[in-house]
């Protein structure tokens, strides 16, 4: 079980919502949406891969 | 057997609590990380199980005609699993009428798996009547 995955996508979702805050603070709220559209690309993109993984193997075992 | 069920509890509760702190402020990353909080759970149960899935099917393999009905019960496990797996996660995403397309969506699946059993049953229930 790869604990590992999960902890990452907690990080990158403090890490944005970090600099989020800080981007809104300083008055950049344009660079602050496409920091948080990035963070939430990547983390998609990572679901991604473990869901496809996660298909593949129930098609594999059940003989889908 | 214990170790294991405890580590994947462990895992699950960690999960929803590193959720809880994240989706008031992000909840689209909240949202993902209960989606790969369940993948990665999922697999971790699929790998544990695997072993006992292949002794069960070597055993049914040994009683010859009947291990066909074993791989559609087997096949209609994992369509279950899969999608309860979409349906629940549109649940969580507030997506129920989605949710229960997908739900129709394994029911038509295993429907479909299911005919050709169901008409050797019948073809045997109308030899054994003699019609």
């Amino acid at each position: 079980m790869d604990v590992n995955f999960i902890f990452k996508i907690a990080a990158i979702g403090i890490i944005v919502t970090v600099l989020n805050q800080l981007l809104i603070r300083s008055g950049r709220e344009d660079q602050a949406m496409l920091t948080s559209l990035a963070g939430l690309i990547v983390v998609l993109l990572m679901v991604v891969t473990a869901i496809a993984d996660l298909f593949s193997t129930v098609k594999r075992l059940f003989g889908l | 057997m214990t170790a294991t069920l405890v580590k994947v509890l462990a895992v699950i509760l960690i999960s929803a609590v590193m959720i809880l702190y994240i989706a008031p402020q992000k909840a689209e990353i909240g949202f993902m990380l209960s989606l790969a909080a369940g993948a990665v759970v999922i697999l971790g149960l699929i790998n544990w199980i695997l072993p006992h899935i292949s002794n069960l099917e070597a055993a049914f393999k040994k009683a010859g005609g009947i291990s066909r009905y074993f791989t559609v019960s087997l096949k209609a496990l994992g369509i279950s699993y899969v999608t309860g797996f979409a349906a629940d996660t549109c649940r969580d995403f507030g997506q129920s009428a989605l949710a229960a397309k997908a739900e129709f969506a394994g029911k038509c699946a295993i429907f479909i798996l299911c005919v050709s059993p169901a008409v050797n049953v019948l073809e045997a229930a109308l030899k054994f009547a003699g019609i």
